[in-house]
């Protein structure tokens, strides 16, 4: 089996492109992971049905079209509705996030000021929870 | 008769200057109101447009800090040299200080109104407590709860106390560099105006405060942790919570004898 078929495909959409440069160097060094990256909210749905990531980690705060609007828009499409789609913004620390987490139980909220660590942990748990169907 | 029309003139004259002296200062009240008045309202207006611009600042400067921090993460899964290792460990420990600043500087900005609703507060302890419990676990600190089983649900925003009791909580860790203990207690009480008070006082035994930091330390920006990341907003953000809900804050504390911060909230 090639070792790329064990590989989680995450798909960053942020409108800060140093920031998504290097979030995909830290996630494929230090995971299985295999990350494609966009700065232009207007092409996440076109890269999401090529791509058909494991997961989508979406900025909140964009220029030209927020988070909440792509994810309607993916939710919205056929052949993206069923990718999950995890916000990572920088207006919660993750300090909050942990909070808003131990609250709602919510685990869709990630924190950019957060350590790369803990992001794979969360990573790792909505793709589990997807692939269980939960 | 008793009384001669000299006596009831003289009354009658002095009743006349107590009126006049009262109508003055009942004119002088109203302008010292209307003052106040105005002045809460650019106080409110100023921190509203505040609340706004630190809002926006924040996140502006959240997201550059969030880019060195995955620089700081690439080198260190890139290189393995010692000095190099502390090195990215203190620029990591300074992009979390600055994050920390923002947040503290847009809680502070921010005209938060609670949301009162009828609170059970020992939930809200004991929720608080949970999230700190892995820094009070690290600092070999103690926990001791003496929560009145009787205690009344008070209305209180949950989502606010909780942040006063974690900034409370956190500040008796800092207090505590060698390990010690933490007792938090609550119980019912009156205070001085002989209204029904919840009082929840939570006492460390560390290092205490001296009088002239204790005169100071609601001020805002004032901290005498500025060397370890303190932003000086975390207890004036704590009073004004508590004086939102109608509530008091003091602090007893004296230095190597710990200190011991009292909430007096109502309950009707």
């Amino acid at each position: 089996m090639d070792s790329s078929e064990l590989k989680k495909k995450i798909l960053v959409v942020d409108d800060e492109n140093s920031f998504c440069v290097l979030l995909k160097a830290n996630l494929e060094k230090r995971g299985p992971f295999e990350v494609l990256t966009t700065s232009n909210p207007h092409d996440v749905v076109r890269l999401a049905k090529e791509f058909q990531p494991d997961l989508i980690l979406l900025d909140i705060l964009m220029p030209g079209m927020d988070g909440m609007t792509v994810a309607a828009e993916l939710k919205g499409n056929n052949y993206t509705e069923d990718i999950p789609i995890a916000f990572l913004t920088a207006l919660a620390d993750e300090e909050d996030v942990r909070e808003f987490r131990s609250r709602t139980g919510d685990k869709y909220i990630l924190s950019k000021l957060g350590t790369n660590k803990e992001l794979m942990v969360s990573i790792t748990e909505i793709i589990t929870a997807k692939s269980r169907g939960e | 008769m008793g009384i001669h029309m000299n006596d009831i003139d003289k009354t009658k004259e002095q009743l006349i200057n107590e009126l006049s002296e009262l109508r003055k200062q009942y004119v002088e009240l109203k302008k010292a109101s209307a003052a106040l008045e105005r002045a809460r309202l650019i106080q409110s207006q100023t921190m509203s447009s505040l609340g706004v611009l630190s809002a926006g600042v924040a996140h502006e400067i959240k997201n550059p800090l969030s880019i060195i921090l995955q620089g700081i993460e690439l080198m260190e899964v890139s290189s393995s040299k010692e000095g190099v290792v502390d090195i990215l460990a203190m620029m990591k420990d300074a992009v979390f200080r600055a994050s920390r600043i923002t947040k503290d500087l847009l809680t502070f900005s921010r005209e938060n109104t609670p949301t009162l609703k009828e609170t059970d507060l020992a939930q809200v302890i004991n929720e608080s407590l949970s999230l700190v419990d892995h820094i009070f676990s690290l600092k070999q600190i103690n926990i001791v709860g003496k929560l009145s089983d009787d205690l009344p649900r008070v209305r209180a925003d949950s989502n606010q106390m909780k942040q006063v009791f974690i900034n409370l909580f956190t500040n008796a860790a800092e207090a505590m560099r060698e390990g010690g203990t933490v007792t938090v207690t609550a119980d019912i009480s009156e205070n001085f105006n002989k209204e029904k008070i919840v009082r929840i006082a939570v006492a460390d035994s560390g290092c205490g405060i001296s009088e002239e930091d204790k005169q100071r330390v609601f001020d805002p920006f004032y901290t005498t942790k500025r060397k370890s990341g303190g932003t000086g907003l975390g207890l004036s953000v704590v009073k004004g919570i508590i004086e939102k809900h109608r509530g008091s804050i003091r602090i007893e504390s004296e230095p190597g004898k710990g200190t011991n911060v009292i909430i007096e909230l109502p309950y009707s």
